[in-house]
């Protein structure tokens, strides 16, 4: 950056901030590149243009999270704008002052003549110099109400000028440590460029030189012959930028596909709704397939990659890319073994695709979902996009073929926007005078909701959370009945000594994963007995031998004996849970398995996104049955896509009305008939159901919004069986 | 896998299936898991001692006495207790609903308390009893009667005024009362015998012998009997204005055990219709057919303790009994049987019904102690309360789904219409035109009947008023009115389910539901036609109710179509033929 500004009077001319994306083929190399302005008085013009980039190999991932680098990157240029008009203002009252002082006491210019000769100090352009300095310092206060003087009190805490940390005598030579790397560029890491412009003399103002003499100007000793650092130039904003931009590197130095991930559920945690499915930590989708399709067209909104542009993503950022840090501080290396799924999970996975999107091809053609509940939105439903209805579905699928990520910074999501999502606090937000652990609420189930790339790269890497599904999934031969309690919504209890608390919490942990719903929670270790009334919200619990189980929670809970390796829980009968359980044995690593783990539970959550929607609330029957429909003015239309697409119509109130008004909603016959149709059966009609119930629940506690509602606590009268492990151990 | 394995392991398996799940290892095990759909319970924790009585105070409240002498009302919807109502010092013995919005609660403190259940106020206390208030009874005519052991029956106003008292003629401690035709009301008490008093002359009248021990229950059987009960099992038809013993329906004679323990001692006993009477008989309960007196349904064994409490759902099909042992299970039949239809003939005097097998359908337990008693609040849902302090309700885990089914429908179409005028805006916006003016409500907005959801905070949340609106009023001709009819009211009827069920279950006031419950809304093209007939073709009111009733109408909307005909036509010499 040589862009010079000449300062003709006491304006100070200040060009807005740009961004870019440039593109090194011969380096293959593409960056962010984000220019500002700060101001420096001993700067030509006052202005001192620096550039901020981030480099990376992989130029999608420039292009599809462009406008997120470019918040992130405006964080850093505030606070870093921030500091610097403190300490220019600072720098503007002292050279005010001793300009003041110099022309009151023309001695002091006499008793140093001999080192002002070159400068031909004139008392006159001195008095010049300090009028166009104080209008400046006036203009500068003037303008304090600045958008990035506004836009900076929320990013950093200006000090007064002359305050211990902001003085320059307490300046230390190892905050200038980070900046004398500033201009290494390594690949994949933000650089930072203090613009050493070679052209840019350091003082050719001859009106500035008379500032060596100053009694009292010790500030500058020493320091005329280089540019100030962009430390001098911003102190505190300083600090605070290099803090956002170690976040920006973390954050951008993962792979692609964590990020389009994560940006991917972002848009549904930035917005908690009750139809929002979670299943543990992690946020699967939303039931309101318009949200879900804006969030995802959101998310996509530069450019909306394939799920083959993904594949090769997290292909090529994992085997080319060198997440290397100038900070040093997020070192991570790159992945040793890259796993692809081709045996039964990717066939199981392609089917479930396939199963779902014929399902819903074969849907829109006589009244697609989206368009007969709202044909406005839709242009043109010849076009539809199924994938735009499921925007994961084209996503998640691929995600079973992941690189085996081995080790990434461990750094979760709300890390970077300071996002956090309380599960109570999501509950809360749904009725806010509703307290729903009003009984006792478990603490240690709260745990802050979080996307499912971070859960895959994030918190499972510290090794006291560190997941052990997969080990428990070869560990016992009844594991498949204790997950099904747990995604039909029967608490599961694990019983054990209290010698084996530390290996019950983390298989707590584990397992939390199949907790279905915000209001579901876990509680790793629990020495206290438990009450019928908690089962409304516990869902899995560690619980110690040392007290007695309750008699009637006993009944109505999955037990887990620990020692004596025995379940007593209903039984599984189905094909869900067996594909969870693949006999697949060799994984790459635990990440890789949660992730096709993951995959399956979301497949899940799609077909009970469907049956919400068929049978549910719409009780739309699936084409090619003969029943009498409800919702008559859109089953009986005879029009296909096109023509409801051609019209672009509005639903009108009388359709609305006649849409919705009878309300008589889906009998036992056509939900099996869905059912049987989807290929569900058995134990897993309760899985499916059970998803349904948790988003309509949520929903309803929403609407109700009423104050302490008594928790409702549902009875699982399954009949059950004793099931002895019979694998040995690992 | 080895068969022999295989076999070994089925054996294992075999011995350690549990079927039913029951921990204490109960004899009897559900025989039909898919009918019973009452799987959510809510666990009311307020209360600080035994709970023994519960009473009904509205369609979406009820009430619940503790032996620490508080009474809280709940809301049976949500679970949140209504009001506390603190003022008796010792056990609630009783609890009787005198008008919508008055409870009085008999203690064992002695006392007589009348409570506002709209301010949760103590309106009065009534202190002329000097023992232990047993009972309390409704005798109408605005008056009400109050049992005490100290050999006092009271009998006071509505208010609280004190009317007169009346000596009981034995010493033993009263335990029940049951007022019946010609002004007599009838007391049981430790003793074996029923005493008749005179509440109008407030005067001993008779004596009633038949049972060899202490009768405990005392209920009206039919429009023409009462039944009693004693702890030695005999369960009696009485005739009621004659006060002659009709049929005994059971009499053991062996009703002791070996350790002196009744073990045919009958605890409640619950009229089924006008037909049909339920009776817990020790640990089991059984149904006999009043009119021939026969045994229709016997269940012996159906609890490990003696049953404490029977109630009837589902229309008459499916009973549920609580016992001592902490257990609440649901029971049908095998044939289905509905023991509360109606039948308009006295044919079914004649016609005689097969033994019917009991089949246990469902085991319930949450409660932790001996469970005191059920109260049935709508068909398909119910309360109990118990020693272990608690009230639980149980409700319909089918029928709550559908409800919630209803909820997303709504919040459904509140989202698609939210997106959609945001689409027209982008739409306008994109064409350049500018936005819509706020509409300015006109006479026509303002004339748009009442929304049909009384509680407002549940019209807020859904913000979808249109979607239970009405239909305009459309004049049309009489007879495509009555073309329209049939189907019309149809859909209109399925409406009113919608918005009564939200209005009951999301009403945190619930009077203005119940009142909707109480007069049904008269759907606009109804009266239309009515108006017709009434103005145009000048047809007397009982001819158009008549009408209406031909048309298939419920007598709920004929009366409300009568009603507003009525305020119509003040003047009109047919409403006072009508009234008249």
């Amino acid at each position: 950056m040589a862009v010079d500004f000449q300062n003709k009077n006491a304006d100070i001319t200040v060009a807005e901030d740009t961004q870019v994306c440039i593109t090194e083929p011969s380096e293959n190399a593409t960056a962010y590149v984000h220019h500002l302005t700060l101001l420096d008085i001993y700067a030509r013009g006052y202005v001192r243009p620096v550039a901020l980039s981030y480099v990376t190999h992989d130029s999608r991932k420039v292009m599809n999270h462009f406008t997120d680098l470019m918040a992130a990157f405006n964080r850093v240029a505030n606070a870093l704008k921030a500091g610097n008009r403190e300490i220019f203002i600072r720098d503007l009252q002292r050279k005010t002052e001793d300009l003041e002082r110099t022309i009151a006491s023309p001695e002091g210019l006499t008793s140093q003549e001999e080192e002002v000769t070159q400068y031909q100090c004139d008392p006159a352009i001195l008095a010049e110099y300090l009028r166009d300095l104080i209008e400046l310092q006036r203009k500068l206060q003037g303008s304090s109400s600045s958008p990035a003087a506004s836009d900076s009190t929320s990013h950093s805490t200006p000090k007064r000028p002359g305050s211990s940390s902001s003085g320059a005598s307490d300046r230390r030579a190892d905050d200038l440590a980070p900046l004398q790397t500033e201009a290494t560029c390594s690949p994949d890491s933000p650089e930072k460029e203090g613009d050493p412009d070679p052209e840019e003399e350091p003082c050719d103002r001859s009106d500035m030189a008379g500032l060596q003499y100053f009694p009292g100007n010790n500030y500058l000793q020493g320091t005329r012959d280089t540019l100030r650092t962009l430390f001098e130039l911003c102190e505190q904003g300083h600090i605070q930028a290099q803090d956002l931009l170690k976040g920006i590197q973390a954050r951008f130095s993962r792979p692609g596909i964590v990020l389009m991930l994560e940006k991917e559920d972002h848009n549904l945690l930035s917005e908690l709704t009750p139809s929002l499915l979670t299943l543990g930590n992690t946020v699967a989708l939303n039931y309101m397939l318009e949200t879900e399709r804006h969030s995802f067209l959101e998310s996509h909104a530069i450019s909306r990659p394939n799920s083959q542009v993904i594949h090769e993503a997290s292909i090529s950022s994992n085997a080319e890319e060198s997440m290397s840090s100038s900070y040093g501080s997020a070192e991570s290396s790159p992945p040793t073994e890259t796993f692809k799924e081709e045996a039964d999970p990717a066939k199981a996975a392609q089917t479930l695709h396939d199963t779902v999107t014929e399902a819903l091809s074969s849907f829109t053609q006589t009244p697609p979902v989206a368009e007969a509940l709202h044909p406005g939105l839709s242009n043109s439903l010849s076009n539809v996009d199924l994938v735009a209805l499921f925007p994961a579905l084209s996503q998640r699928p691929r995600s079973t073929s992941l690189s085996g990520h081995s080790s990434c910074e461990s750094l979760s999501f709300q890390s970077f926007d300071s996002l956090t999502w309380e599960k109570g606090a999501s509950l809360i937000s749904f009725s806010p005078h509703r307290n729903p652990y009003q009984n006792g609420p478990p603490s240690a189930g709260l745990s802050p909701l979080q996307s499912f790339a971070a859960q895959l790269w994030g918190s499972y890497h510290s090794p006291s959370t560190s997941s052990c599904i997969l080990e428990f999934k070869m560990k016992y031969s009844f594991a498949k009945h204790l997950i099904y309690s747990l995604l039909k919504g029967r608490t599961v209890v694990i019983h054990a000594s209290p010698v084996h608390e530390s290996v019950v919490r983390r298989l707590v942990a584990s397992l939390s994963i199949f907790i279905v719903g915000m209001r579901g929670t876990w509680e790793p270790w629990r020495t206290t007995p438990v009450k019928l009334s908690e089962l409304a919200h516990l869902r899995l619990i560690g619980l110690s031998k040392s007290k007695p189980l309750n008699v009637v929670v006993e009944r109505y809970s999955t037990i887990f004996d620990y020692e004596a390796e025995t379940l007593v829980g209903p039984g599984y009968h189905g094909l869900f849970i067996e594909d969870i359980l693949t006999t697949r044995k060799q994984w790459p690593d635990e990440d890789t398995y949660l992730a096709y783990v993951h995959y399956l539970l979301f497949g899940m959550g799609v077909k009970g996104c469907l049956y919400y929607h068929l049978c549910c609330i719409g009780q739309l029957h699936l084409p090619g049955e003969s029943r009498p429909q409800a919702f008559s003015p859109i089953n009986k239309s005879t029009r296909n896509i096109k023509e409801m697409s051609g019209s672009r119509r509005s639903i009108s109130d009388s359709q609305m009305s006649a849409r919705f008004a009878p309300l008589s909603f889906a009998d036992d016959d056509s939900r099996g008939s869905f059912f049987k149709k989807m290929n569900i059966e058995h134990s897993d009609v309760d899985i499916i159901e059970h998803f349904v119930d948790v988003i309509r629940e949520q929903q309803s506690i929403q609407l109700s919004g009423q104050e302490q509602v008594a928790p409702v606590v549902h009875l699982d009268y399954s009949p059950c069986q004793v099931f002895k492990n019979i694998l040995k151990r690992v | 896998r080895d068969p022999q394995w295989i076999l070994k392991m089925f054996e294992f398996l075999k011995g350690k299936i549990k079927l039913g799940g029951d921990p204490r290892g109960s004899r009897r095990t559900p025989q039909d898991r898919t009918r019973n759909t009452i799987n959510e319970i809510q666990i009311l924790e307020k209360h600080k001692d035994i709970v023994r009585l519960l009473c009904k105070v509205d369609e979406s409240r009820i009430a619940s006495g503790c032996d620490d002498g508080v009474i809280i009302i709940w809301d049976r919807i949500t679970g949140g207790d209504v009001m506390t109502l603190v003022g008796h010092n010792s056990r609630i013995n009783c609890l009787l609903l005198l008008e919508p919005n008055t409870l009085v609660s008999g203690s064992a403190d002695k006392t007589i308390r009348l409570w506002n259940l709209k301010t949760g106020e103590c309106t009065k206390i009534l202190r002329s009893h000097e023992g232990s208030v047993s009972c309390i009874v409704s005798l109408g005519n605005d008056t009400f009667c109050s049992g005490s052991n100290d050999r006092q029956l009271i009998i006071w106003r509505n208010d609280g005024e004190f009317l007169n008292k009346v000596e009981r003629q034995e010493e033993e401690n009263l335990h029940c009362m049951l007022p019946i035709n010609g002004n007599r009301l009838i007391t049981a008490s430790n003793s074996s015998l029923l005493l008749v008093y005179k509440t109008d002359s407030f005067r001993y009248n008779k004596v009633l012998a038949y049972h060899k021990e202490s009768v405990r229950c005392l209920v009206r059987a039919s429009a023409t009997t009462f039944a009693s009960a004693s702890l030695d099992g005999a369960i009696v038809i009485w005739q009621t204005e004659s006060l002659s013993p009709l049929k005994v329906l059971f009499d053991p004679e062996k009703y002791k055990d070996e350790n002196k323990v009744y073990i045919y001692n009958v605890r409640y006993l619950l009229p089924l219709g006008d037909r049909y009477l339920a009776a817990t008989v020790g640990r089991g309960f059984r149904i006999y057919d009043v009119f021939s007196g026969e045994l229709v349904l016997n269940c012996n064994d159906a609890h490990e303790a003696d049953v404490n409490h029977i109630i009837c759902l589902y229309e008459g099909t499916k009973f549920v009994t609580c016992a001592a042992d902490s257990s609440i299970r649901l029971w049908g039949t095998s044939q289905r049987f509905n023991f509360k239809r109606k039948d308009k003939s006295n044919e079914h005097k004649e016609t005689r019904i097969r033994k019917m097998e009991p089949i246990l359908l469902g085991d319930m337990w949450a409660h932790s102690d001996s469970v005191n008693q059920l109260l049935a609040f709508t068909e398909n849902a119910f309360a109990s309360c118990s020693s272990d302090s608690s009230v639980i309700l149980w409700k319909d885990g089918k029928v709550e789904s559908e409800f919630r089914n209803r909820i997303s429908a709504v919040l459904m179409y509140k989202q698609l219409k939210d997106m959609e005028k945001q689409y027209e805006d982008e739409k306008r916006k994109s064409r350049g035109e500018a936005p819509p003016s706020p509409t300015v409500p006109t006479d026509e907005v303002r004339s748009v009947p009442e929304l049909p959801i009384r509680n407002p905070n549940f019209a807020k949340n859904i913000g979808t008023s249109e979607l239970f609106e009405s239909p305009k009023p459309q004049k049309k001709s009489p007879r495509s009115l009555q073309k329209e009819l049939g189907e019309r009211e149809r859909s209109q009827s399925q409406v009113f389910q919608v918005e009564e069920l939200a209005g009951v279950r999301l009403g945190r006031s619930s009077s203005d539901s119940v009142a909707r419950l109480r007069n049904p809304r008269v759907p606009e093209y109804v009266f239309d036609y009515a108006d017709r007939l009434y103005n145009e073709k000048k047809l007397p009111l009982d001819e158009i109710a008549q009408d209406l009733r031909g048309e298939g109408h419920s007598e709920a909307i004929v009366t409300g179509v009568l009603r507003r005909l009525i305020q119509q036509g003040n003047n009109d010499e047919r409403k006072d033929n009508f009234e008249s």
